[in-house]
């Protein structure tokens, strides 16, 4: 592994921070909720309930992928190969990464069509990379966002593209020394522990691609 | 359960989760609760729970559900895993039935990449209900494809199952399900007896990628067309990849029996059973090793832990028997009196004549020289009595040579001689007459079990 700008227990860390303040924002959010029920408002407790309800899911998934990025870098191998339906994949992390509200009036989510093809890949751990990638894309796009799938030259390559301002040059320049998160610690590893007949996976970020916003690329052998 | 299949496809008549009983199995009182509305926020209406894995195993076996939902951790040391192989070890599990198992496990692939029964699927929580929804749906759009081989394979139509596979290896329905069809193959073909198909068909499938189960798998193969080495080295490097793939170590004990290297056996089984306390098949199997490795130390400390478990009735006659034999073989015959006065009437009204007999030796054993009365009650039996395992002709034998009934003993030994199990019972029988010293009249009756298999071979 290459040499990282910050040590992985930082980033770990800091991880945990950024869940922790999620989950008090969720926190605030049902309090308020409870308050607008006794006043009688229950569309407006309605609404709050269900941003707290996004927010626990997602500091659900950022754990997940905290989780994974302690294995990770314990140096264990977590990755178990197996049959997996790209279609279900993609659906299964789509499942995982529901816009808000918000995001929902402002950023529009293209599918590709429905990959048919069998993979031999990580179900849990690509799809927690998806769905931060999908998660990062909703945060940073103006008004959307492409996921697609699908099989190339031996290669699965998976995208999500946004019209987002891109990656900053450091992540696209030197993406094995950069500043990276957690999520995108996690899925490099990740693409580069599917090996198969002598060839292994790996992450492209590029910016660009269908609408000139970020590109995030996981290729698996 | 066919009813739940068709009312299924019929699809968007309403509901079609309405119409399926659910089980929840989980111990944790509150997660219970949460799977339960889970269901039913999908749908379902009709919800039974468990809360540990007897208590799941008493109300499948009054009534069969659709769908069984899972928790992988059961508390008692249990877990789901071992519920889901008891039931389809024991033929109770219908293939038509769903079994989703739910686990907060974030490691879980590991799990499910080392063991050789695998549930329909699994679902890491915390999840939304919409996800077990799709989830359901596709396993049993799967079982439908499948539904035609299971109807073969449970009547143990090979051929039908196969041709079934066939047809499925070219139909665009089960294209996704290509690996299925493969392993299911593979599986079949072992079962027919087809090794060398089988053999082809792992192999095939390791090319694809070295999956621990088709490693597993091929060593099996391996074992059964007697290339124990082979086998052994496969099954080495299984434990080597997933060092908790517990069925492996019970693999290689088999095949390290095969080949006479108790000892290998028992260390396998030592260490599996160390990582898996509560399996007490596995370790009646080290108890069993070790008294074929004359390790009385180890038989009876096994064997103590398996008495403490208490209730060996309640696993069976067939455990009661291998324990006891084990017994009779470390010289510990007031224990096996202890293991015989356990037995209950109602058990033996069940069991066949053969296990029946096992048992008659098994006291003559135990009762010792005082035995010579109750062997000659039984005698006429014996000699009735056409089939017998390897085990339960070895408990005749010894029984008929303690009793200096060496018609008996000769007559009872040229049968299994003569049979398929003739090269696994050959080294027990040998010590059991060497015992008596009578080693050369081993190898007479030997020698006459072959020229009377090679003369009716060139009568045909
Ligand atoms: N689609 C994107 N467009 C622009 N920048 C992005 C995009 N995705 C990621 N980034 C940049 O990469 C950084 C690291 O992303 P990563 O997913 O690893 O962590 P994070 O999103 O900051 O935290 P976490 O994923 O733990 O919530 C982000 O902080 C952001 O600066
Ligand atoms: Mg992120």
């Amino acid at each position: 592994m290459p040499h990282q700008d910050t040590p992985i227990v930082d980033v770990i860390a800091s991880g945990v921070h950024d869940t922790k303040n999620v989950l008090f924002d969720a926190l605030m959010r049902i309090g308020v909720a409870a308050h607008e029920v006794s006043g009688n408002r229950r569309d407006e407790a309605l609404d709050l309930l269900k941003d707290a309800g996004a927010a626990v899911e997602k500091a659900t998934n950022r754990l997940s992928t905290l989780l994974s990025a302690y294995r990770l870098a314990r140096h264990e191998n977590p990755v178990v190969l197996m049959p997996v339906l790209v279609g279900d994949l993609v659906e299964y992390a789509a499942l995982r990464s529901p816009p808000s509200a918000q995001d929902q009036s402002r950023v529009h989510v293209v599918r590709s069509e429905v990959c048919p093809d069998t993979w031999l890949l990580d179900r849990e751990l690509v799809a927690d990379c998806l769905v931060n990638a999908t998660l990062n894309a909703l945060r940073f796009a103006v008004s959307r966002i492409r996921i697609s799938a699908a099989v190339e030259n031996g290669w699965l390559v998976i995208k999500v593209e946004d019209d987002g301002p891109g990656f900053s040059p450091e992540l696209t320049s030197h993406p094995a020394r950069m500043q990276s998160g957690v999520g995108l610690f996690v899925a490099r590893r990740v693409a580069a522990l599917h090996r198969q007949h002598g060839r292994h996976g790996r992450l492209i970020l590029e910016n660009g691609g269908a609408y000139g916003g970020a590109v995030f690329t996981l290729m698996l052998p | 359960m066919s009813h739940f299949f068709s009312e299924f496809s019929r699809g968007d008549n309403g509901n079609p989760y309405k119409s399926l009983r659910f089980l929840v199995v989980e111990d944790q009182a509150a997660a219970r609760q949460t799977l339960r509305m889970c269901i039913q926020s999908m749908g379902g209406f009709s919800v039974d729970m468990a809360q540990s894995h007897g208590e799941a195993m008493s109300r499948l076996r009054n009534r069969m559900p659709d769908v069984i939902i899972c928790d992988y951790i059961l508390g008692n040391s249990r877990t789901g895993q071992q519920l889901l192989e008891e039931l389809r070890r024991e033929g109770e599990l219908p293939h038509d039935v769903v079994f989703i198992m739910v686990t907060a496990e974030r490691g879980y692939e590991q799990v499910i990449s080392a063991v050789e029964l695998v549930p329909d699927d699994y679902i890491i929580k915390p999840f939304a209900p919409e996800l077990l929804r799709t989830r359901l749906e596709k396993v049993i759009r799967k079982k439908q494809v499948f539904s035609r081989y299971y109807l073969h394979r449970n009547s143990a139509d090979w051929d039908g199952a196969l041709e079934e596979l066939d047809r499925l290896a070219q139909s665009p329905a089960a294209a996704h399900h290509r690996y299925d069809v493969m392993r299911q193959r593979a599986d079949t073909l072992m079962r027919a007896e087809r090794h060398g198909d089988a053999a082809e068909a792992y192999e095939a499938i390791l090319e694809e990628h070295p999956f621990p189960w088709a490693k597993a798998g091929y060593a099996r193969v391996l074992q059964r067309s007697n290339r124990l080495a082979e086998a052994r080295a496969l099954v080495d490097s299984v434990i080597a990849q997933v060092p908790r793939y517990f069925e492996a170590y019970d693999l290689k004990a088999e095949i390290c029996t095969e080949m006479g290297e108790h000892g290998e056996a028992v260390a396998a089984l030592q260490t599996a059973s160390a990582l898996t306390p509560h399996n007490w098949s596995r370790k009646r199997a080290l108890a069993v090793a070790a008294s074929r490795n004359g390790d009385v130390a180890t038989v009876a400390r096994v064997m103590a832990e398996v008495m403490a478990q208490g209730d060996l009735a309640g696993e069976g006659l067939e455990a009661v028997v291998e324990m006891t034999r084990c017994a009779v073989e470390v010289r510990n015959h007031a224990l096996a009196a202890q293991l015989l006065a356990a037995i209950k009437p109602e058990q033996l009204d069940k069991a066949g004549e053969e296990i029946r007999l096992s048992l008659e030796c098994l006291t003559v054993l135990a009762e010792g020289s005082a035995g010579g009365p109750r062997f000659d009650r039984i005698r006429a039996r014996l000699v009735k009595m056409q089939l017998f395992s390897v085990d339960g002709a070895i408990d005749v034998v010894r029984a008929a040579l303690l009793h200096a009934d060496r018609q008996l003993a000769n007559m009872t030994a040229a049968k299994v001689l003569a049979g398929p199990e003739a090269r696994r019972s050959f080294k027990a029988l040998l010590a059991v007459y060497c015992q008596h010293g009578l080693e050369e009249g081993f190898r007479d009756l030997q020698r006459e079990v072959a020229s009377q298999r090679l003369m009716s071979r060139t009568r045909h």
